[in-house]
């Protein structure tokens, strides 16, 4: 068997396309490594998978940009020398930019062993192929539309457009949130679905990309129609159909694209409080148990009331004084505490009662106070951009300097502070 | 049984360059004679009978169907890609392939696998006498090695029938002569459709002749034929160019009387 120049009949290493997919596999990683340190992630397989595909976002306009440049004129090669191809236009896309695909696949799959590896993640059922494979259609579809802009435009015009447009649709859905189709059918919402165990991707987030790759298909269809009234309208109704879709799954999609995770899947156990935690949390399960209970003790003590349920659930947090615990596998003791003070001054704060800055302020001030009070470290949980509070504190944060910029003299002090928060908020909950 | 493949058109219209004018307009013809030489004056639409035969260029109106060697019809733009190879007026390489990455990369587009193409590429150098330039790059090559490549290109998927795009325009006369004996070599085992300017040894390839005028055949006749209608010349050369000039005089069998 012999060979035909390379990939795509372009030899390999001229073929800008390898050079795309080299750079691609190398910021699909490095942007691994800095954007998520030691791969700490929600041990979730699909916040594996969202995490791991975090150079996608980055990747894209070079994937873009390199599948034009290495399109276009191997394409107009053939149209010069008047081979009119049997071969379907989507084929010769694809094996043109063969080596983007081999190369993305190799970046986003080690991202994802690293991560997984880091993790040690609980597979979660079928949900979490879904999103590889809506991570699958998101890689196509920039190399398809890429690919597509080298083969109708000269390369100093398709690798700008390229760029710009991967470029807006990236940015537009960061700049304003009212553009979730966009984040949707992109797949853009995926990497950052996943930050809190609580959640999961929507399954509109899942179908987003697939329905715009069905698109794009489609247009690559009719593009080599031969009428062009045929041609014109069978695009138009293919697009109109798409962004029908879209609309109406967008429709379905809140910012940012995710929903709580169902509660029934959390395991309970105790009774006052009655824990429920993820079966992630099993190895931990008797730890976090203990420590909810010398928590409520302790609140006890200081004539506050004890939650009736302490949760991981957002779904099951929503019964009357259940206490929402934010964390995950690998939090430590003191950020655990933290976020047992956060839900449980959250469960006080009624949310939907807009706030002034000074009131939200207040609330930031009394869940800290708390959580110190409970044993927190103040020197653990205060970092500067961590809250507000703490943008003037040094690095790294001195006791004192954090107690004074909750406006407490003293851990005991906490309780006090979150006390007369409570009473202030009290007055303000419709 | 297998029979001689054919062309034909029916009420094409095509349009070309950026005004949209028509190079042909309600052409009908068959072609299906072969070896036929195509003559007729710049701009009288044989380079556009050709492209649209082979599905290059796009009939606005109008129906084209090749029909097979084994009698089939074939009507669809797709079809006729496949089994029509067009050897353009103005080939050339890609930078960065070699002679023969350029042939097979043309059969993979006209839907061979890969292997199947590199094959067929050997194959198709050896009959265009291109074998020694086979690793050399596809730019580089001379005028008359460079239509060679392209005719390798057109005949690398074995296409039913083979049309030649003034292949012989511009080469010395050393190299039109290997050309010519390669085409005449080729037309013995395949239908071979050719358009030319150059008439005066029309008789060495081609075994019949229709002379294009304004978008119309208005001569096709044995090659034989076509020289008589020059009798009166001197040399075989001024035989053609006069029997060419008859048969462009000729009233135009397609115009309403």
């Amino acid at each position: 068997m012999g060979r035909i120049a390379g990939w795509g009949g372009r030899p390999l290493l001229t073929n800008p396309a390898l050079w795309a997919g080299v750079s691609v596999s190398a910021i699909m990683l490095v942007s691994l490594t800095n954007n998520y340190p030691g791969y700490r992630a929600p041990a979730t397989w699909e916040a594996v998978l969202a995490i791991a595909g975090v150079g996608l976002q980055l990747g894209m306009p070079l994937v873009a940009a390199g599948a034009a440049w290495a399109t276009g004129p191997i394409e107009r090669w053939g149209r010069a020398n008047s081979i009119a191809p049997v071969r379907p236009l989507i084929s010769r896309i694809i094996r043109i930019n063969a080596p983007i695909i081999v190369f993305a696949v190799f970046g986003y799959s080690t991202s994802l062993i690293l991560v997984a590896e880091a993790t040690r993640p609980v597979w979660v059922g079928p949900a979490s192929a879904t999103v590889v494979v809506a991570y699958g259609a998101m890689l196509l579809i920039f190399i398809l539309i890429g690919g597509f802009l080298g083969l109708i435009l000269p390369t100093a015009l398709a690798v700008p457009t390229a760029l710009l447009g991967s470029y807006l649709i990236v940015a537009l859905p960061l700049v304003n949130d009212d553009l979730p189709v966009i984040r949707a059918s992109f797949g853009f919402g995926l990497p950052i679905a996943l930050m809190s165990m609580d959640q999961q991707i929507q399954v509109a987030a899942i179908i987003g990309p697939l329905v715009v790759l069905v698109i794009c298909l489609a247009l690559f269809i009719l593009a080599e129609v031969r009428r062009t009234l045929i041609r014109i309208a069978g695009q138009l109704g293919a697009i109109a159909a798409g962004v029908l879709v879209l609309t109406t799954l967008a429709g379905a999609i809140d910012v940012p694209p995710t929903e709580p995770r169902a509660g029934a899947e959390a395991a309970c156990e105790g009774a006052h409080p009655r824990v429920c935690l993820w079966p992630e949390f099993a190895p931990l399960r008797d730890q976090l148990v203990q420590e909810t209970q010398l928590l409520s003790t302790r609140l006890a003590a200081h004539d506050l009331d004890v939650p009736t349920l302490v949760t991981t659930s957002t779904m099951l947090a929503k019964e009357d004084g259940a206490v929402l615990w934010d964390i995950l596998p690998d939090d430590d003791q003191n950020t655990r505490t933290l976020f047992f003070a956060f839900g449980y001054q959250l469960r006080e704060s009624c949310i939907d009662t807009p706030k002034t800055l000074e009131q939200a302020e207040s609330g930031e001030r009394a869940a800290f106070g708390l959580a110190i009070a409970l044993g927190a470290n103040p020197q653990a949980i205060a970092t500067p951009g961590s809250s507000p509070l703490f943008d003037t504190i040094s690095i790294p944060a001195k006791s004192d300097e954090v107690l004074a910029a909750i406006g407490i003299s003293s851990a005991e002090d906490g309780f006090s502070v979150y006390k007369r928060w409570r009473e202030d908020n009290a007055s303000i909950c419709i | 049984m297998r029979q001689m493949a054919s062309l034909s058109f029916s009420n094409v219209t095509v349009r070309r360059g950026a005004t949209r004018r028509p190079v042909l307009s309600n052409f009908s013809w068959s072609f299906d004679h072969f070896p036929l030489a195509l003559l007729g004056p710049n701009g009288a639409g044989k380079s556009t009978i050709l492209h649209t035969a082979a599905g290059a260029l796009r009939p606005s109106r109008g129906l084209v169907a090749t029909i097979d060697p084994d009698g089939k019809m074939i009507e669809s733009s797709r079809g006729r890609r496949r089994v029509v190879g067009l050897v353009p007026q103005d080939a050339r390489g890609f930078s960065g392939l070699n002679v023969r990455e350029a042939v097979a990369y043309a059969g993979w587009l006209k839907g061979l696998s890969r292997s199947h193409a590199w094959d067929r590429s050997e194959w198709c150098l050896e009959r265009l006498n291109l074998m020694k330039q086979a690793r050399a790059r596809s730019t580089q090559l001379s005028g008359g090695e460079q239509r060679r490549l392209s005719i390798a290109q057109g005949l690398v998927a074995d296409p039913a029938v083979l049309l030649l795009d003034e292949v012989t325009t511009g080469l010395d006369p050393a190299e039109r002569e290997n050309l010519i004996a390669i085409v005449a070599e080729l037309s013995a085992s395949k239908p071979v459709l050719a358009t030319t300017h150059e008439v005066d040894d029309l008789d060495e390839v081609f075994h019949y002749v229709a002379v294009l005028s304004e978008g119309s055949v208005v001569y096709e006749n044995t090659t034989s034929d076509f020289f008589r209608l020059g009798s009166a010349g001197r040399s075989s050369r001024d035989q053609a160019a006069t029997a060419y000039r008859v048969a462009l005089e000729r009233p135009n069998p397609n115009s309403p009387t």
